[in-house]
């Protein structure tokens, strides 16, 4: 009988392991753009222009009529507190909200913390918040080129993907990246390693190579796609065992990225989750697409 | 090999061949025949006593030796082969084994365990749920077709376990749970069915085939059309009481046919040429199977022969990787068998079998159409409760003992039988269990009950076919 569950369980691992989530390509068009900024109005102009020209892509006529995104801006004088800033921009009703890290934060620059305006705005709007570096460091690209999709989950996340491929431009880079936890790989292989029922080595080689290939197998499906939908740009694939941003950065910085790509949101808890936090602040000088 | 041939004879007594002829007293008869059916009983409840089939069946051929021996009624000095000019003796439980029927099941298995490694069968079963676009109907009607074909060239547990795993797996990806009751119950019924289809499908064909002398070619002509018929109505009959239905609506057509486009046919290919080379082969092991008893050596050989020829071709050619095909190779069963051909071997020679046979044509008389239609119908409700193969293996015994030439309808009785009879509980046959072990895998309760009244009318369908079949046959 234990024959029998073993034999069935086998084949429903081959099943399973056969039915592979496939990318579906959707149309992202950002209708109306809210930029919000600490400087005063007069201030804004620069930053905005810079802002823009950093989102040329998506700042261009969509739709069959032709329409134009509607830029928005928020300025210094236009909120006075965190919740008044909640508010303006739900008026807005925006599709993209473009940010700079510590907005509004006393303490200016902080390096340990994006600073409580964007910790806010992150976790509470729904659109995403695009998120560029400190102007005062002046790195920003002038146009994205390379563009780099960051998770340790790539697996079905045709969100996640969709706003990447939207992102690239034609013969352009977009970087889908999976990085698993090789500590938490590390702590499971511990214990099972106690366990002398299973075999650890076999185990190790077989659950190392199946984490691995299902992004893999979920990219050859993006790839596919983009294809298919005759978009030029290079699709580039980095699935490897890693140890969470510092990995994510090191790839970052050797790739020349000008986008990184990531969600910030957990349906679990209400405060951004823990990579994503390490990542949207210890990557300083490379803008984020936080979702 | 002629001089071989001069100095190793095997001589065995007619008597042992045909009939027993050693005077047994009527109590000694009644001792193995309720050993008989305390094995019988042991079978039936095999997983309420925690032993596997190859120890009941072990252990009672130990006490049936044991007993025969005892009684008188074993040939021993009838048994001697000539080897070199001495005499030596064979043992007598060595005779008693039907080693074709032991080699076809040992070279069947072991090919078709290696060709199903290649992951050809998975590949099929994942290209028809692809081809349905995720219709529940069209699934079930390729499912249904799968599994009988499955059961008809592997065997009914396989062609179960890759047909449900399968079934458990695309139906919750399609998000219809609730279709998995009458999805795998259908399968599970279908086993039988394919199991009826050749020759090698499943034991009982294989033993009664080997006792007629059936050719594979023959077996597949005659019970084919009823294995078609019989297979529409139970996957309409299915389709009507689970009320599986196609999909209407363009939105949720082009949905389904989305969620199953995710499945990946070659995702369990780990070798192209393994795959391709298991694919012919298998062509070549039905033809071979096929033409048997019209190609030269292989008429001689027997089906047997060519099953252990394809085996070892397989073996050979993976030969790295024999270690891993004889550790899944069902030594239970095998074991069960000897175990099983010893004690029926004894039975025959306490007049077990010839009680038995009185009784059986008590039953079917000359086996007129009455008592055809009649064995039918014991078999069935006989292998609803108990292991078909013991009855089946029996009864050929009894049927081939009989005085006269055995109608082909007596034959074919038997075959239907103890095939479908499997169907009428859910430990009526080792598919029907596999089936329900999965519905409870998916926490669908099933009880014994809940089986029998399900199903009770796919089983008594098929079951008054396949007598209305053989009857208009002969």
């Amino acid at each position: 009988m234990s024959d029998r569950r073993g034999r069935i369980d086998q084949f429903e691992s081959v099943f399973k392991s056969a039915d592979k989530p496939i990318f579906q390509l959707r149309e992202i068009e950002f209708a109306r753009i809210l930029v919000v900024t600490d400087h005063s109005r007069e201030e804004s102009g620069r930053i905005v222009e810079q802002a823009r020209a950093f989102l040329k892509l998506i700042d261009r006529p969509f739709g069959n009529d032709g329409r134009t995104p509607e830029w928005g801006l928020l300025t210094k004088e236009d909120f006075s507190s965190v919740d008044d800033c909640r508010h303006r921009i739900d008026e807005h009703q925006p599709d993209l909200v473009v940010a700079w890290r510590n907005l509004f934060d006393p303490v200016g620059a902080s390096v340990y913390s994006l600073g409580v305006f964007v910790d806010e705005l992150t976790q509470y709007l729904r659109p995403p918040v695009l998120l560029l570096p400190d102007p005062k460091l002046n790195v920003p690209s002038a146009e994205i080129e390379t563009v780099m999709v960051v998770t340790n989950h790539l697996t079905g996340e045709d969100r996640l993907v969709n706003k990447g491929v939207r992102f690239t431009p034609p013969n352009g880079r977009l970087i889908l990246s999976h990085l698993e936890d090789e500590t938490i790989f590390d702590r499971y292989m511990n214990v099972i390693e106690r366990i002398p029922e299973i075999n650890s080595e076999v185990a190790r080689e077989a659950i190392r190579r199946q984490l691995l290939k299902e992004p893999c197998d979920y990219i050859s499906s993006c790839i596919e796609a983009i294809q298919s939908a005759g978009l030029s740009f290079e699709v580039d694939s980095m699935v490897e065992f890693g140890h969470g941003a510092a990995d994510f950065k090191r790839i970052a910085e050797a790739n020349s990225v000008d986008l990184m790509i990531f969600f910030t949101k957990d349906e679990s808890q209400i405060a951004m989750h823990g990579m994503a936090y390490s990542l949207a602040v210890e990557i300083r000088n490379i803008s984020l697409l936080m979702l | 090999m002629n001089s071989l041939a001069n100095t190793l004879t095997l001589g065995l007594d007619e008597s042992l061949q045909t009939h027993a002829v050693a005077t047994v007293a009527t109590w000694q008869t009644a001792v193995l025949g309720a050993l008989l059916a305390l094995m019988i009983l042991a079978l039936a409840l095999e997983e309420k006593i925690h032993a596997r089939k190859s120890i009941i069946t072990g252990v009672f051929a130990v006490v049936a030796l044991l007993l025969g021996t005892w009684f008188g009624c074993l040939p021993f000095d009838r048994l001697f082969i000539h080897l070199g000019g001495v005499d030596a003796h064979l043992p007598v439980y060595i005779p008693a084994i039907e080693w074709e029927v032991i080699a076809i099941i040992f070279g069947s298995s072991i090919f078709v365990d290696v060709t199903s490694q290649s992951g050809i069968f998975s590949w099929i079963a994942i290209r028809m749920t692809k081809l349905s676009k995720g219709d529940p109907l069209f699934l079930l009607i390729f499912y249904g077709l799968l599994t009988v074909l499955f059961s008809a060239v592997l065997n009914n547990v396989a062609a179960m376990i890759i047909i449900g795993s399968l079934t458990g797996v695309s139906l919750k990806r399609l998000g219809r749970e609730r279709l998995l009751l009458g999805f795998l119950l259908i399968e599970g019924l279908l086993t039988n069915l394919g199991g009826l289809l050749t020759l090698i499908s499943s034991v009982p064909n294989i033993i009664v085939g080997n006792t007629v002398g059936f050719s594979f070619v023959q077996f597949f002509l005659y019970a084919s059309p009823y294995v078609l018929i019989s297979t529409i109505v139970t996957i309409m009959l299915g389709a009507f009481i689970f009320k599986i239905a196609p999909l209407r609506g363009n939105e949720d057509k082009s949905q389904a046919a989305e969620l199953v486009a995710g499945f990946d046919e070659n995702d369990g290919i780990e070798s192209v040429r393994f795959f391709w080379g298991s694919a012919v082969a298998f062509v070549f092991f039905i033809g071979a199977l096929a033409g048997q008893s019209f190609i030269p050596l292989f008429d001689e050989l027997g089906m047997g022969f060519v099953a252990l020829l394809f085996a070892t071709m397989m073996l050979t050619v993976f030969r790295s990787e024999v270690a891993r095909f004889y550790s899944s190779l069902d030594w239970d069963l095998l074991f069960f068998f000897m175990g099983l051909f010893v004690v029926i071997n004894v039975m025959e020679h306490g007049q077990v079998l010839h009680v038995l046979g009185g009784w059986i044509s008590a039953l079917v008389g000359e086996g007129g159409r009455m008592g055809s239609a009649s064995l039918l119908g014991a078999s069935a409700v006989a292998s609803s409760v108990t292991d078909n193969i013991p009855l089946s293996a029996m009864l050929a015994k009894i049927l081939a003992a009989r005085s006269g030439e055995t109608p082909d309808a007596l034959w074919w009785s038997v075959v239907f039988g103890s095939n479908l009879g499997g169907n009428l509980t859910p430990i009526g046959s080792a598919s029907t269990v596999v089936a329900v072990t999965i519905i409870h895998k998916y926490q669908i309760s099933i009880g014994f009950m809940k089986f029998v009244r399900i199903a009770f009318p796919f089983a008594v369908i098929q079951i008054v076919l396949a007598i209305a079949y053989v009857l208009l046959l002969y």
